[in-house]
């Protein structure tokens, strides 16, 4: 009967969880909140992503880039958040995240349309990724001339952007003889 | 390779969706629950630990660890299955009694986690036998766990639903304006921000730099900036933010005012913010 009366001048400090949600601490590692809007499909988070949680496909039937992230892989690192360049992938301070049944309730799919290269139509980018670079190209402060020298190489794949080079380079050192 | 484990008919006929959710449903009373650590690195044990403890108190809602998985309802897994523990995690299955609710709990348990590529790793719970729960996380928060048990038994309902975003229109999150006409400028801070304060408080801190920036009326009239920075510092409360809009202010821009011809290395002393 002592240890009543104990625990009744003590506060109780069994919280009210599932009625009352748990206030986490700052800095809280959570579930990674994913903004579509954002997201340019660059794959930066999906190579740092250390469980593989996060996997891009190219879907070259649909002509769509697959970002998927599954949060039963996830470890929580916020590597995707650090290499993000948008920050369309961010740590957030959501804790609840349980299912029943089915684990594909703990994906988030978003589907980007590809790019298609203009000399070999090969799908090698999404078009934000192409659209993005291009806005920064234009708010970089060149001139017209250079910004448009420099985005002739952007509708190109990588491929193809080499082949091109060495052409060039190839070119000018027979034109010097 | 075939599955690496059948469930036998007997137990596959008395545990069918139907059966569990009756069965879960008709859980008023005490729960018990077994658990079984099937290779894991103890994280997830700890935390299951941390869960029964006073300030979680799970007894509340009717969880209670048992010792054997004969008096079991409800089997709790944690771990990637490693080779060893792979048959006493199907004894253990095999014998709780009918219907058979199983939790995974933490990222090894649902999937594999970090390990699913690992050598001596045979994937997650739900390669070997049925899983009903997943507890994600690694380890998951103690409120995770609890927020399992609640969403089994039907206290709460499910919040995550399975989502796909296909409606592409090609927008991007950039439209080309920046603050000294050069997009390259706003990338010099955030680099330096990362640098100098990691990206969680880089990013803050290239906000607050940004965002005060946006607030001046011509971003390469020095001596304004100057003042508006000033101001910012002395408002400033954490010291570490403060002395690091400092560096950005004393090294990026000045930099950049050198770079864009607005200003040498003559007169730029009077425009430097002085640490205190």
């Amino acid at each position: 009967m002592k240890i009543l009366e104990f625990a009744k001048k003590e506060k109780m400090v069994t919280r009210d969880f599932p009625v009352v949600p748990y206030e986490v601490t700052e800095g809280f590692r959570g579930k990674p909140e994913y903004s579509y809007e954002k997201c340019l499909g660059c794959g930066a988070c999906a190579v740092a992503c250390p469980s593989n949680a996060i996997t891009v496909k190219k879907d070259e039937e649909r002509g769509l880039s697959v970002w998927k992230i599954d949060y039963n892989r996830c470890i929580f690192c916020g590597r995707c958040d650090e290499v993000c360049p948008t920050e369309a992938i961010s740590l957030s301070k959501e804790y609840v995240m349980c299912v029943l049944f089915d684990k594909e309730d703990l994906t988030v799919t978003g589907e980007m349309k590809l790019r298609k290269c203009d000399s070999c139509s090969r799908y090698y980018s999404t078009e934000r990724l192409h659209n993005y670079v291009y806005n920064k190209l234009i708010s970089a402060g060149w001139d017209k001339a250079t910004i448009d020298e420099k985005a002739k190489h952007l509708k190109f794949c990588p491929d193809c952007r080499r082949e091109q080079a060495i052409n060039n380079y190839v070119n000018q050192m027979t034109k010097r003889g | 390779m075939g599955p690496l484990y059948t469930v036998p008919e007997n137990i596959q006929k008395e545990n069918t969706v139907e059966k569990k959710l009756a069965h879960l449903e008709k859980i008023k009373r005490t729960f018990f629950v077994y658990r079984v650590d099937a290779g894991s690195c103890n994280g997830c044990d700890i935390e299951i630990f941390a869960v029964i403890s006073p300030l979680w108190d799970p007894e509340r809602l009717g969880f209670k660890l048992v010792a054997s998985p004969r008096h079991a309802d409800i089997l709790v897994c944690t771990g990637s299955v490693t080779r060893d523990m792979r048959y006493p995690l199907l004894r253990a299955y095999e014998a709780m009694p009918d219907p058979k609710i199983v939790a995974a709990v933490g990222a090894c348990g649902c999937s594999g986690g970090i390990f699913h590529d690992a050598y001596g790793n045979w994937g997650g719970i739900d390669s070997h036998i049925p899983v009903d729960l997943y507890v994600p996380g690694c380890p998951p928060h103690p409120a995770t766990i609890l927020e399992g048990f609640a969403l089994a038994l039907g206290i709460i309902d499910q919040k995550l639903k399975k989502t796909v975003h296909d409606n592409d229109n090609g927008k991007v999150p950039f439209d080309g304006t920046s603050i000294l006409n050069n997009s390259l400028f706003e990338r010099d801070i955030y680099v330096e921000s990362k640098s100098l304060m990691g990206y969680i408080h880089g990013r803050v801190l290239y906000k607050k730099y940004c965002g005060a920036m946006k607030t001046a009326k011509k971003a390469d009239d020095v001596s304004e900036v100057t003042e508006l920075m000033k101001h910012l510092v002395s408002q400033e409360e954490d010291p570490r933010y403060a002395e690091c809009l400092r560096v950005l202010h004393n090294n990026v821009y000045m930099q950049w005012l050198d770079r864009m011809m607005i200003m040498g290395d003559e007169g730029k002393n009077q425009y430097l913010i002085k640490g205190a």
